[in-house]
């Protein structure tokens, strides 16, 4: 859910930006310690990065008819994990307001936190929880729907925070309910098409997923026949 | 629409005037708009911003309206949503028997301000968007010292955006043709099915990235050669004197209300 620009209070543009200015700080810290010893991540990190773009301005159909976006956080931060995520999500809105006139400029910070930090944040704890015990597919369902889920009731918390209004748990229920009726289904269908993408990764590059260190080798008892099998 | 707001930055008239002059505009026009107690400046902004648009950067009328499209809409349902739920004087209600619907003074007075803040904001952004190309901003970020990382990763996502776009809407036509989408299930499978593949062609780009870039003597930064010039003092003076003008008139008419 992106909060367009001008929507936000000078107060809590200010107050978010230095909220997701301390986590990207750490992330850049973070990102700088994998560059310095690998540098052919780079390139990778970047491709990655247009991938969520790609993902994230998707049509997705949905069964009223109409179409919506996905976030592709969820998939990131388990891919990548929270840090790297969150660098990636900062560049990916901006861009998504600079060429698609999604989101703001001002409201950048309070975008950031609540798709770039904590949806990602709780969709990799979930993967986190769960690996190992389920089949890691529906684990990644499972982390995409939560991740989009914990996005949606961030962005109802800053708009409460900026307009609270004579009963704040009262005004964020409304924005809650507001936003249920797109998001709650839209997480669905974002969860089911992030299965469907890990399902065939798996099937078809399980090599790459190993690399990444995400999956363990007794989900894919097959994998070196793959790998060596080349193109 | 995905290409037209980067092709027009390209194109229009106003490509040629410094970033660093655009920037410092929106960005403090931006600021004094979330600033703004008066639903009158954002408004003053959004016509001046655009008419910069329209008559100075010669962007298509229908291109940049469409574009303000969903910040009209989502503006109204904002000021509906915001009389509905603000404030306990009302101006009219209707009695429903078991429920009474009305809307607040309080609340319309703030759902208008915020709707003019969101026109004002979306059409500077837009100013932004639509008269700078990508690759000038980046040398402003750069220049604003900005994290080389975040820059360089910044740099090589935008060229890599359009790459796998083509990919996709290849590989969707392959699809599209062979019945991939022609109903909900089938569509969410081979969605799934193009986006896995995506990631596997994006994942051995990336591989194929590093060796170019290796190849031709990269290690671990990228440089870059071309500087923007500073611009004349005397275009940032007339900016600041025109934010501050901005500003004078939304503290003065503060107090205005339209209820």
């Amino acid at each position: 859910m992106h909060i367009m620009e001008g929507y936000l209070p000078i107060q809590w543009c200010i107050f978010w930006y230095v909220l997701s200015g301390i986590v990207w700080v750490y992330a850049i810290i973070q990102l700088k310690k994998i560059l310095s010893e690998k540098p052919e991540v780079k390139p990778l990190l970047a491709i990655s990065g247009a991938y969520m773009f790609i993902l994230s301005s998707l049509k997705m159909p949905s069964v009223t008819g109409s179409c919506s976006h996905p976030c592709g956080n969820g998939l990131g931060a388990v891919l990548f994990g929270p840090a790297v995520t969150a660098v990636l999500a900062s560049i990916v809105l901006l861009f998504q307001a600079l060429l698609l006139a999604h989101g703001g400029i001002t409201t950048l910070g309070a975008n950031t936190f609540s798709m770039g930090v904590v949806g990602p944040f709780f969709g990799y704890l979930t993967y986190k929880a769960l690996k190992g015990k389920i089949n890691s597919t529906y684990a990644v369902g499972l982390a995409a729907v939560i991740s989009d889920w914990m996005t949606y009731v961030t962005t109802s918390i800053q708009l409460t925070l900026a307009f609270p209004g004579d009963n704040p748990l009262h005004t964020f229920l409304a924005f809650a309910t507001v936003f249920a009726v797109t998001q709650v289904p839209l997480a669905i269908a974002e969860g089911l098409l992030t299965m469907v993408i890990w399902d065939k990764l798996k099937e078809l590059r399980p090599d790459l997923l190993l690399k990444l260190g995400v999956i363990d080798e007794s989900e894919v008892p097959n994998v070196s026949v793959v790998t060596e099998g080349g193109e | 629409m995905k290409y037209s707001i980067d092709s027009i930055a390209f194109t229009n008239n106003l490509k040629d005037v410094n970033p660093k002059l655009k920037v410092l505009f929106s960005l403090l026009t931006l600021l004094v708009i979330v600033f703004s107690k008066s639903f009158i400046a954002p408004l003053l902004v959004f016509l001046i911003s655009s008419y910069l648009i329209i008559f100075k950067a010669k962007v298509p009328a229908k291109v940049y309206f469409y574009l303000l499209l969903p910040a009209i809409g989502f503006g109204l349902f904002t000021v509906v949503f915001m009389g509905f739920w603000y404030g306990s004087e009302k101006i009219f209600s209707i009695n429903l028997g078991f429920i009474e619907i009305g809307f607040t003074k309080e609340g319309l007075n703030q759902g208008i301000l915020v709707f003019s803040r969101m026109l004002g904001g979306v059409s500077t952004m837009l100013f932004l968007a639509l008269t700078t190309p990508m690759t000038q901003l980046f040398y402003v970020l750069r220049w604003l010292k900005l994290p080389k990382e975040f820059v360089d990763i910044a740099m090589m996502m935008y060229r890599y955006i359009f790459v796998l776009l083509d990919e996709f809407i290849t590989m969707k036509n392959a699809q599209e043709t062979r019945l991939g989408h022609k109903d909900i299930k089938t569509s969410y499978k081979s969605l799934g099915l193009l986006m896995a593949n995506l990631f596997i062609r994006t994942w051995e780009k990336g591989e194929k990235l590093f060796i170019t870039m290796s190849s031709r003597g990269y290690d671990g930064e990228i440089k870059v050669l071309k500087e923007i010039e500073n611009p004349k003092l005397i275009y940032v003076i007339g900016i600041i004197i025109f934010e501050i003008f901005i500003l004078i008139i939304s503290i003065l008419t503060s107090n205005i209300k339209v209820f």
